[in-house]
Order: C-alpha cells, then sequence, then structure tokens
C-alpha cells in the first residue's frame, strides 16, 4: 500500500490572487535588487578607474552610462520596485502592531504609513538631496 | 459532486462524478455521507462531530482547503469538487495523513509545566479576564490542518514548523500561567521554526476559527529577535 505524494508544483503562485500578490511582492525585490547594483556598478566605476588606471577617463565613461536610456530604463524598474515593495509591505505593518486593531482601523493605520512615508520622501528629495 | 478518489492498492487516482439531491442546508459531509451511504461504500473520508469543532473533515472544496461541515452544497457553480488536503500524503481517497504535521505541535511545547516548575501548589494560580482575552484567539485552533494545507512553504519544506503549531506555541507564551517561556522560543526558532515562513497569509484566510496564524509567526518573530538578542548579551556579560 502506497501513499500518494502530493507537492506542490512550479506554478503553485498562479492559483490564488493572493498568492499571486505575495510573488509579486516578492519579485519586486529582485527589481531593486537590480537597480541597486546599477547603481553600484556606477558609483564604483570612478574609484576603479582612479586606483587602476590612475586617471579620471571613467568619469566620463560613467556620466555616458548615467545618460543612456538602459540607465533610465534600470532605474525606473527599480522605482517601480520600490513603490510596490513599499506599498506591499506598509500594508501587513498595521497588522503587526503591538495593540490589536479592527479592519476598519488597519485600513486607516496603513493610510497613515503610507502618508508618513510620502511625507518622508518629499522632504528627502526637495531638501536633504539637492 | 466530484471527488478525488485514490486506491493505494492500484496507487491510482481520478475525479469521480457523483449525483447528489438538492436539499436546502445540506452541507457537503451530508452530501459525501449520503454518496457514501447510497451509491458507493468504499468512499474513505473523515469525519466526526457534524458542527465545526473536531477538525476532522478538512478537504478541498473548489480549490480551497475547508471544514465539509461547515460548507454549504448550494453554490452558483454546476458541480462541486471535493479533494483531499494538500501537502499532505494520501492514504485513501480523501484520507491524508497529518501525523508529519502532527509532530511539530512537540515543538510548540503545549503545557505549561506548572508542575514541576512551580514551587507550591497549594496556591491557586488565578488569571484576570484580560489575560485570558489574551490567550482567547489562538486558544480556538481545531488542529483541522487547513492552514498546513494551505501553507506553500509548508508544501515545499515539511520539516517547517507550520501555522497552527506555531499559534499553539504563541498561545503557550501568551498565557500568563506559562513556565517555559525561554525553552519554548528556543523550540520554535530553530532552523525550520518560524523563520521559514513568509508571511503569505493564506493561513489566516482558510481558518474557520480565525485564530490568525499568520500573525502569530510573525509575533514570534519578533519575539524571537528579543529573545536571540537578550541570550547573546546574556552571554557576553558571563563571559
Amino acid at each position: 500500500m502506497k501513499y500518494l505524494e502530493q507537492k506542490p508544483g512550479p506554478l503553485w503562485w498562479t492559483k490564488n490572487p493572493r498568492t499571486t500578490l505575495y510573488m509579486i511582492r516578492e519579485f519586486s525585490s529582485i527589481l531593486i535588487a537590480l537597480a541597486t547594483l546599477t547603481l553600484g556598478f556606477v558609483a564604483l566605476l570612478p574609484v576603479i578607474g582612479y586606483i587602476g588606471f590612475g586617471g579620471s577617463n571613467l568619469v566620463y565613461g560613467v556620466q555616458d552610462f548615467a545618460k543612456s536610456e538602459i540607465f533610465k530604463i534600470t532605474i525606473c524598474i527599480g522605482l517601480v520596485g520600490s513603490l510596490i515593495h513599499t506599498f506591499t509591505w506598509l500594508a501587513v505593518m498595521p497588522k503587526l502592531l503591538p495593540i490589536k486593531l479592527p479592519k476598519a482601523a488597519q485600513s486607516v493605520a496603513y493610510l497613515i504609513f503610507l502618508a508618513i512615508w510620502l511625507g518622508l520622501s518629499y522632504l528627502v528629495l526637495t531638501f536633504i538631496l539637492p | 459532486m466530484k471527488i478525488r478518489r485514490y486506491n493505494p492498492d492500484t496507487q491510482k487516482s481520478h475525479l469521480e462524478e457523483f449525483k447528489i439531491p438538492e436539499k436546502k442546508g445540506m452541507t457537503v459531509l451530508d452530501a459525501v455521507n449520503h454518496i457514501k451511504d447510497t451509491q458507493d461504500s468504499t468512499l474513505a473520508h473523515r469525519w466526526s462531530c457534524r458542527m465545526g469543532i473536531c477538525g476532522s473533515c478538512g478537504t478541498i472544496i473548489n480549490g480551497k482547503p475547508a471544514l465539509m461541515c461547515q460548507t454549504f452544497c448550494e453554490t452558483d457553480k454546476d458541480s462541486i469538487t471535493v479533494e483531499p488536503l494538500r501537502n499532505f500524503p494520501v492514504i485513501k481517497d480523501l484520507i491524508v495523513d497529518t501525523d508529519s504535521a502532527m509532530e511539530h505541535f512537540r515543538e510548540a511545547m503545549p503545557y505549561t509545566d506548572i508542575i514541576n516548575r512551580h514551587a507550591s501548589l497549594d496556591k491557586e494560580m488565578l488569571q484576570t479576564p484580560e489575560q485570558r482575552k489574551k490567550i482567547e484567539q489562538s486558544s480556538q485552533c481545531i488542529k483541522c490542518m487547513l492552514c498546513y494545507s494551505a501553507c506553500p512553504v509548508v508544501g515545499h519544506n515539511p520539516n517547517f514548523i507550520g501555522p497552527a503549531a506555531a499559534a499553539l506555541a504563541y498561545r503557550y507564551l501568551e498565557d500568563s500561567h506559562d513556565q517555559i517561556p525561554k525553552e519554548r522560543m528556543d523550540s520554535v526558532t530553530q532552523k525550520n521554526g518560524v523563520w521559514q515562513c513568509s508571511f503569505i497569509g493564506e493561513c489566516s484566510v482558510v481558518c474557520p476559527k480565525k485564530v490568525d496564524p499568520a500573525i502569530a509567526l510573525q509575533r514570534l518573530k519578533i519575539m524571537g529577535v528579543f529573545h536571540a538578542t537578550k541570550r547573546l548579551l546574556t552571554k557576553r556579560h558571563k563571559k
């Protein structure tokens, strides 16, 4: 007598809209990683150029690359990934507060977290980064 | 009604169709019992209380884990499909082997260990209504295994402690009677413990008793971080 083993297939996450949303959330971290690697590469190039080749020729190469379409697309992809990542994780935060909130209050808490995040982002982009 | 059949002797699985009478208020369990009584007595399924308290009749109904006794047959669909719980080996038809998942409950150490730890048993161990309320939700678990069936992590890693065992651990950690929190935290924060959870949340969606094991797991992770930090600092201080 043999039991029938049941294992999930590779497309298990497509069976249900919630699990699909979960995979999108997880996949957004790959988009962020892609943009981070690109930015890291761009930031490191002048350093490598200076240390390795004693000159700043690579700086111009970096500037050209930063103006290229590939760089812009990569950064946009990273931004989209960051937004998905932020919205989905902020939605989860109200459920984990030390005090147990009813569903309606959780939605309000989510909007408050979102507003705080947008406010902080605006401050950073407008006053700190420039 | 379409029911997933599995014969362990021939090791063949197929979907078999049956006709059931249209009766107001008929549950899926009533229909399956009707089929067994009148059409095919070889149909194997588990059931007991018929009122959503024993957790025996968990199956996949129209693709979702649910208790047969709590699901009514009245539906917009033309047919109802009943299959055995996912992520468990199927013994026969709708009966699955839940032993491996049940073993994980040991990791939760579901006891307060009062007899061994309490200096004197002459005094009552009182609990206020507020303290009782803290553990009320997580005490509702009926071990129906719907959460294990819904959890993709359990499907990929059977060694994962799982939602119900984690919720049970959380229940005892929050209990004011608890005497062994450190040992329990050590147990649930091992390699295949709470850290394997990815917070998909399906376990809480399917739970018939609204135990919310997903949140219990996340709270255990937070408690686990504090526990590990405390242990590290205590170890360093002792050195």
